[in-house]
């Protein structure tokens, strides 16, 4: 999603600055989509792992996971850049 | 509210998502409900406008040649050209049948006697989801090829190797679950709720006309509220169709991109 930012060239000039906060508009869905399928993705598996192995802190673990890997995801797609 | 109702005695039966399934209209088929006619309808009535609004085109326009061409210059400006970048008169057709079309579904919400938003239905949502999910993953294999898409997908650069057994599975269900599923169900859940608020207040109100004297003084509230809140939801109608697109518009932009 980030290469969504640099590549519009547009014709007009002036019509840079709208791209980009049009573009800021969509930012918000788009981290919105990588912290809900970091969640859904780990937690799935750390859900997964605790049915099988009868135990029940692995879920935590698995979401934690997932939370850290949507906000890393984040910050390279967003903010590295 | 609640409490009010309760003393009335008679139970007010609230609106449920049972108000979201219609009858066929005639013969026994799915396909001859309200919302497939509805669906039909904004159909007609897009073709129509933007058929009759291009038909006698001058250069200076009539005020509904001026309708039309704004429209249309609103998706190309702010959708396309802003959004996709230089490639993007190809995709503008897709873009404008798109928003025109969740546009005028979403305002048969508020329109008097049609009164049905057909996005509501969740299977209206999805089918256009699928159209935006097969094309962007279409225009992406199809200028990358396949496995360097994958490749862009699943792996950033400049990140150390083991990390990529966390960030790749989140990566790939973003592009191939959540995407689709946000994109659908946000419309969805937007018009369901919308339909249902505007629900309450106006059978509300009629509940509350049909109670004792003094109570009936409450039901003009109730229907104030409703007419308010259609107002709110034309705004929100037309800020999802808007959305819609966008994110389509992004999703093609990134697919057509050099590199991820």
């Amino acid at each position: 999603m980030a290469s969504d930012g640099d590549k519009g060239k547009s014709s007009l000039p002036n019509n840079n600055a709208k791209a980009s906060a049009i573009r800021e508009d969509g930012a918000f869905w788009s981290i919105f989509a990588y912290l809900i399928s970091g969640l859904l993705f780990w937690g799935g598996m750390g859900a997964l792992a605790d049915h099988f192995l009868n135990t029940s802190f692995l879920i935590l673990i698995g979401l934690l996971i997932g939370l850290s890997a949507g906000l890393g995801l984040i910050w390279m797609r967003f903010i590295r850049q | 509210m609640s409490a009010m109702l309760n003393r009335s005695g008679a139970g007010f039966a609230p609106p449920s998502s049972a108000d979201f399934d219609f009858k066929p209209i005639f013969g026994n088929s799915i396909f001859t409900t309200k919302p497939v006619f509805l669906c039909f309808l904004s159909v007609i009535l897009i073709a129509t406008f933007f058929i009759l609004s291009a038909r006698k085109a001058a250069i200076v326009p009539s005020r509904l040649q001026f309708a039309g061409e704004s429209v249309y210059g609103f998706v190309r400006g702010t959708l396309g050209e802003a959004v996709i970048g230089p490639e993007f008169m190809r995709f503008v057709p897709f873009l404008f049948s798109l928003f025109t079309f969740v546009l005028t579904n979403n305002l048969f919400g508020i329109v008097p006697f049609l009164q049905f938003p057909t996005m509501s239905r969740i299977g209206f949502p999805i089918s256009i989801t699928l159209c935006v999910y097969v094309c962007y993953h279409w225009i992406a294999i199809r200028k990358h090829g396949f496995i360097k898409y994958m490749k862009d997908v699943c792996f950033m650069p400049g990140i150390p190797a083991p990390v990529y057994i966390i960030l790749t599975p989140v990566e790939f269900a973003t592009y191939f679950v959540t995407r689709p599923l946000t994109l659908a169900m946000r419309l969805f859940a937007n018009m369901f709720a919308g339909h249902l608020l505007l629900l309450i207040f106006t059978l509300g109100g009629e509940y509350l006309l049909k109670s004792g004297a003094l109570i009936k003084i409450f039901s003009l509230f109730s229907f104030t509220f409703a007419i308010g809140l259609s107002f709110f939801e034309f705004g929100i109608q037309c800020l999802q169709a808007y959305i819609f697109t966008l994110l389509t518009a992004l999703y093609i932009a990134g697919a057509v991109a050099d590199e991820h």
